[in-house]
């Protein structure tokens, strides 16, 4: 088993979650706010370690 | 896009303003959408059901901890989950009304509340409301009082909407539990519109059920919903079973029977309480929801000939709008007839309104930022000026 990989994944679906909650907020014409926008780029960045993470893992 | 086979992805909340009046306050938070991904499997939430085998005793997800707070909550004893409001009504009815026996009921109540009296062979009796569509308790009385003549006997119930989906009206419940008190019978509050939106308090409104729905007004996936009572009545309608098999002598615990044991498992159940603490929280920020809402309601009425046909001014963000002297008068003419105003607003990427409908129409703003209610504010006030619509 790879709990790593596990937590891998369920942290980057909810990192995604918080993008599309962005996009629920800002709709329809998603014009994000500075914050919206260094918020939603530091969890661009945590997703792709979780991408990472599972490459090591299980590639 | 498609999620699975020939699914349809829905992205109506990320792509577009929804106004829909019933889907506003069930909107998930993002709480319940984390936890939706990891307890979709059937019989998730039984990883951990030990003794006494019964949902609201599950400790790992804190249901049983769902159970204690959401009733100090409610200002009620007890509470169950159930699958939406509707088998709440259900519940409360098949304990305490029999074939033949009126309920008194709002004439502007759900339609599941009348099955519900229906589905135990009860009769209703409607509560008739004012011209200006409010239900109030002299109007209860005189149903009361009409039932006891008719029936020999007192009703065995009053149902009475918080708030009513077809004005967003709010009535005096509090006035009317006093009313039912008087003829000792129990009242059943239908917050289908009101918990998990704005602040409840069965104790201080004096009623005997406080009835929530988790889809409707808790962040909560469909089906959900809760039932809160009090002790006296918990006895009654959430009773455990005393049935015996009659060969095997088989029991089954502490099940209970008006809701058929387990009442609500897997996703409706995690994902209304992922939501709950954010939901206690947003219930005291109501004011902030009507401040948006009002930003809509005072954009609509600088339309010439635009009203409100709910109570005004607003006391929900479930509103009526009367556009018969000033939308209705343009379908008349426009090539897209009735259809040009929802056409014009899902251009805008708004929806929710029913399509082809410009006399009389409901939305909710429920839940929108304050700048999504002044893009909707000044969407409304465009498509005005662009069918030469008086604004001002």
């Amino acid at each position: 088993m790879s709990q790593k990989a596990i937590d891998a994944v369920f942290t980057g679906l909810f990192n995604l979650t918080d993008i599309r909650v962005t996009l629920r907020e800002t709709s329809p014409l998603h014009h994000l706010t500075d914050e919206q926008k260094e918020r939603t780029k530091k969890t661009v960045e945590n997703i792709r370690k979780q991408l990472e993470i599972l490459e090591g893992e299980l590639l | 896009m498609k999620c699975a086979g020939q699914i349809e992805t829905r992205a109506v909340e990320e792509s577009s303003i929804n106004l829909d009046p019933i889907q506003a306050a069930g909107r998930l938070t993002p709480e319940a959408m984390k936890a939706v991904i990891a307890w979709g499997d059937g019989y998730s939430v039984c990883d951990n059901c030990h003794k006494p085998f019964r949902l609201d005793y599950v400790t790992k997800p804190p249901i049983a901890d769902f159970h204690t707070e959401a009733a100090a909550w409610l200002g009620m004893d007890q509470i169950q989950l159930v699958p939406g409001a509707r088998r709440a009504f259900q519940e409360v009815t098949g304990a305490l009304v029999g074939k033949g026996e009126p309920v008194i009921m709002t004439g502007m109540g759900h339609y599941t509340a009348y099955l519900s009296v229906e589905v135990v062979n009860g009769v209703v009796r409607e509560i008739k409301p004012t011209p200006d569509h409010h239900i109030t308790a002299d109007a209860a009385a005189e149903s009361i009082e009409n039932a006891i003549r008719e029936f020999g006997y007192a009703p065995k119930l009053v149902f009475v909407d918080a708030v009513d989906f077809m004005y967003g009206n709010m009535h005096e419940v509090e006035n009317i539990a006093k009313v039912a008190h008087q003829y000792d019978i129990p009242i059943l509050y239908n917050g289908v519109y009101t918990v998990g939106v704005l602040p409840v308090n069965g104790k201080k409104l004096g009623v005997d059920f406080v009835v929530g729905s988790g889809h409707k007004s808790m962040a909560a996936p469909a089906p959900s919903g809760v039932l809160a009572t009090t002790d006296e009545y918990a006895e009654i309608v959430l009773r455990t079973t005393k049935i015996q098999g009659n060969l095997t002598g088989r029991k089954f615990g502490i099940k209970q029977v008006g809701i058929l044991g387990c009442s609500l498992m897997g996703d409706p159940a995690v994902g209304l309480i992922a939501s709950f603490p954010r939901v206690k929280e947003r219930v005291n920020h109501f004011d902030e929801e009507l401040k948006n809402h009002k930003i809509v309601t005072d954009a609509l009425l600088s339309i010439e000939g635009t009203k409100v046909a709910s109570e005004y001014p607003r006391k929900h963000t479930l509103t009526r709008m009367d556009t018969a002297e000033s939308f209705d008068i343009v379908a008349q003419t426009h090539k897209k007839r009735g259809f040009f105003l929802s056409s014009a607003l899902n251009k805008r990427g708004i929806t929710g309104i029913m399509p082809g409908v410009t006399k009389q129409w409901k939305f909710n703003t429920y839940g929108l930022t304050t700048a999504q209610a002044e893009y909707l504010a000044d969407s409304f006030i465009e498509i005005a000026e662009e069918n030469n619509m008086v604004v001002g």
